[in-house]
């Protein structure tokens, strides 16, 4: 995907269908140029937001975050909302 | 940001009611009564009755020129923190409602009414997804740029015409109340025939 709503999510899916592994932080830093800490900080929001779901030593992407990535959205904001009735 | 500093984004005042520099233009048919306003100065101008219209260059009334958060709240009904939430756009992906809330200094139930209010003027999309283990997720995002201009745009033409329709109707009474023999005084025959309107509208 050339222009990702979110380059972490994008990352973190390519990463776990390329490799089958779990997503960290450290796993996604070769594949994004900033921080680790940055990198894990965003992982979390994701989380918050059930775009990835925490496992064992890490993290995978889940439906909702495979579903958010096909969004056409041309810009911000972005807002989640998964209590939203 | 606090309230003392925000900016006040308001219109310019037009100098002497000097028209002629401003971002919009109005015509005026030299026929009839029709008078036009154009944020767009096509080559050639406005026409009416197949004739070209005459651009105003000069306002004979002074005008108050409205703020930014004046036209979002009389207009669309839309206040500050609304637009705030459109402009909201920290860092890169996705934010939920408390984070926006922390990030603008509402409640997040501010920020959840808000989210409903601007999918219904259509400045919002709502988007949902599915969620794992059923039900789904509401992601809220832009309208398409070009899109959002041209309909608020509309938006802001439809509450203008109902406001110069409201001018006209003034115009009309009075000169219906001229034409006839009222015993009672303008100004009460005048609001009572709103009031008349209004109840019939509604």
């Amino acid at each position: 995907m050339d222009d990702p709503n979110c380059p972490v999510l994008a990352a973190a899916v390519a990463f776990r269908d390329d490799t089958g592994r779990v997503v960290t932080a450290t796993a996604l830093t070769d594949r994004l140029d900033r921080e680790e800490a940055a990198i894990a900080d965003r992982l979390e929001r994701l989380v918050d937001c059930e775009l990835l779901a925490p496992m064992e030593g890490g993290f995978r992407p889940t439906v909702t975050g495979r579903e958010f990535l096909d969004l056409d959205v041309e810009c911000g904001p972005l807002i989640v909302d998964v209590d939203y009735e | 940001m606090s309230e003392g500093d925000e900016r006040e984004f308001r219109a310019e005042t037009p100098s002497d009611g000097d028209l002629s520099d401003r971002p919009y233009a109005i015509y005026q048919c030299t026929d009839c009564q029709n008078v036009v306003l154009s944020m767009q100065d096509c080559e050639g101008g406005m026409t009416c009755h197949g004739e070209a219209m005459e651009r105003v260059d000069e306002a004979k009334m002074d005008v108050e020129p409205p703020a930014l958060r004046e036209v979002l709240l009389d207009a669309f009904g839309l206040p500050k923190a609304g637009l705030d939430i459109c402009l909201c756009v920290i860092g890169e992906g996705p934010l939920s409602p408390g984070e926006v809330a922390a990030e603008l200094e509402y409640d997040e139930s501010t920020i959840r009414s808000y989210l409903t209010e601007l999918v219904d003027l259509g400045l919002l999309e709502k988007s949902q997804l599915n969620r794992e283990g059923g039900g789904t997720v509401s992601v809220f995002h832009s309208v398409d740029l070009e899109e959002m201009r041209r309909e608020s745009l509309i938006g802001f033409y439809v509450w203008a015409g109902e406001a110069a329709a409201l001018l006209e109707e003034a115009n009309l009474t009075k000169a219906e109340y001229l034409d006839a023999d009222h015993d009672e005084r303008l100004d009460a025959v005048f609001w009572e025939q709103v009031a008349g309107d209004r109840t019939t509208e509604s």
